[in-house]
């Protein structure tokens, strides 16, 4: 009997709680981002849309090495390389990337390619917006991979922690 | 307008249905998307946001849905029972509803004097308990007429869970019963009111804690919500009895599920936490409690003002700052001495339903699902033998106080 009325007013306790612990995540923020209404919060590591990055005299860091093709276990990256020259200098080495075409219809963003670059010249950004109409747009080409030059002012990069990761 | 001064009583209980039918059939709509908006905040997420601002047009969006969905009738089914079994639920479920006094006051409509209720019954407990079991009868009936194996399961298993509990429903209540010596809803609000020690109400949920606590896990069990939710169980089973129902037939089931859970809500607020008495002594030093309703609809006029204008969407700036000034107008109308106190009884009851139906939500948002033989033991080994213990007390002691 006395085993039954404790095991009542524990059950009472376990719903205590129980109940607490909803109650207090009701007032809490929600996790879920208000895409797209308000921007998405990304992590700083996030592996999104590859930017190639330009070295501090705008001239592309990437020296068509074919390393990141190599690395690619999905095959996705595709270059063509070519010779700089004194007139039409591309990249601060002798060769350069004469097309750089990544299939995003065939890329896992497993992240080799960027772990493979000797010259940071591939790194993720944090656009994920891909889904085009047509499957040929999936190819994006190196103008659209390339980072911007000169650098557009005051629109930094999305690449803040983000406040979710924070509180955690 | 020769028939409204021939038959006034007739004119003024149809006008009462129509306002309460409207009110409740609101009600019932924003029950849904309060449940979806409490319930996604405890699972950390933002719930309807898209349709209309905060998705407050969201029940209007799922009524539309429905009822432009295609209502398959299965070839198989029993054409009659199938059609009328979500006409029971939902009719079944709303006539209740005729039964529950909101308040004590006497207003005038039409020059004609009536309660806040739209039928007055001296059994009124009774009335309510004997329409709401016959709701089983919807179950069983839209089960076996679909003809197909599993809402016949469904709905054998949604009736045995709902006969069980409604004993422990019953039983539960009869010590109010004991207590408050009526079946009338007046009687058996009028006898809570005062208080012990100046600051404790006489509410029956003092002395009758233990039947409140069988009430509620039965009457959640009776309204098949979690953790009671076997007969629909989405996640585990299909959809129980109403598998076979698409379309407005399937939204009636759904109308009457929240229904019933308004309406024993309301009998919660009515037998155990004193209906529309206000749970402070009527003293001078009290007198503020009258302009609760009004600084409660003043102050959520503002924060929809607020909140409206500073919202992203536009809809939300547009719409928001115009809810919000209807409501300050409302809340000055409260202020009026005609109105002041005639509306302290609704404010209270709305307040006490409004708090159970939370609570609904809540334990919808924290309890896991009970198994179907969980379920049933819980019913039989320890919720009646606990609502018999509190009624055999109960009597023994209304009997030796009555010595």
């Amino acid at each position: 009997m006395a085993s039954v009325v404790k095991e009542f007013f524990r059950t009472f306790v376990i719903l205590y709680k129980g109940f607490k612990v909803t109650f207090i995540t009701m007032f809490k923020k929600p996790t879920t981002e208000n895409y797209p209404a308000e921007p998405v919060h990304f992590q700083a590591r996030y592996r999104g849309i590859h930017v190639l990055q330009r070295d501090e005299n705008g001239l592309e860091k990437c020296v068509a090495c074919f390393l990141c093709a190599a690395a690619c276990p999905a095959n996705c990256i595709y270059i063509e390389a070519a010779e700089n020259t004194a007139d039409n200098r591309i990249s601060d080495a002798d060769r350069y990337a004469k097309v750089y075409n990544i299939d995003y219809s065939r890329c896992i963003f497993c992240g080799y390619c960027v772990e493979a670059c000797p010259t940071d010249a591939i790194t993720h950004g944090h656009g994920f917006e891909l889904a085009p109409y047509d499957i040929n747009a999936m190819i994006y080409r190196k103008e659209k991979l390339l980072e911007p030059w000169p650098p557009p002012k005051a629109t930094p990069r999305p690449s803040t922690p983000s406040p979710v990761g924070a509180t955690r | 307008m020769e028939f409204v001064t021939h038959h006034p009583v007739l004119v003024v209980s149809l006008i009462k249905i129509a306002i309460a039918l409207f009110v409740v059939m609101t009600a019932l709509a924003y029950l849904t998307w309060f449940e979806r908006k409490v319930v996604a905040r405890i699972q950390s997420r933002w719930g309807p946001y898209w349709v209309g601002p905060h998705g407050l047009l969201q029940p209007l969006a799922d009524g539309i849905k429905f009822l432009f969905k295609e209502d398959i009738v299965p070839p198989a089914a029993d054409k009659i029972s199938y059609v009328l079994a979500p006409f029971l639920a939902l009719a079944l479920a709303l006539t209740t509803l005729a039964l529950i006094p909101i308040g004590p006051a006497t207003i005038s409509i039409l020059g004609q004097p009536t309660q806040l209720v739209i039928s007055h019954s001296n059994v009124a407990l009774i009335l309510l308990f004997a329409i709401s079991s016959i709701g089983i009868y919807a179950v069983v009936l839209a089960g076996w007429s679909s003809n197909s194996k599993y809402p016949l399961m469904g709905g054998l298993r949604s009736s045995a869970q709902m006969i069980s509990y409604e004993v422990s429903l019953t039983l539960s209540v009869v010590g109010v019963l004991l207590i408050a010596g009526s079946f009338d809803f007046y009687d058996i609000v009028g006898g809570q009111s005062g208080h012990w020690v100046h600051v404790i109400p006489k509410w029956h949920i003092f002395p009758q804690i233990l039947g409140f606590i069988c009430y509620l896990t039965a009457a959640i069990a009776e309204t098949n919500r979690v953790p009671f939710d076997l007969p629909e169980a989405e996640t585990e089973l299909v959809a129980g009895f109403h598998t076979e129902y698409s379309s407005f037939k399937f939204a009636m089931f759904f109308m009457a599920e929240y229904a019933n859970m308004i309406t024993v809500s309301c009998l919660a607020t009515l037998l155990f936490l004193g209906g529309w008495l206000s749970p402070f002594p009527e003293t001078g030093a009290w007198r503020w409690q009258l302009y609760l309703p009004a600084a409660g609809l003043i102050i959520a006029g503002i924060g929809l003002i607020v909140g409206g204008l500073r919202g992203v969407q536009l809809s939300a700036k547009l719409v928001f700052p115009v809810l919000g000034i209807v409501c300050l107008g409302v809340g000055y109308l409260c202020t009026l001495p005609g109105v002041m106190p005639v509306i302290q009884g609704p404010f209270w009851f709305t307040a006490k339903v409004f708090f159970l139906l939370f609570f609904y939500v809540w334990a919808r948002g924290t309890l896991p699902r009970f198994r179907y033989d969980q379920l049933m033991s819980f019913g039989w080994k320890f919720l009646l033998p606990l609502s018999l213990i509190n009624l055999v007390v109960t009597s023994l002691v209304v009997v030796l106080r009555l010595r």
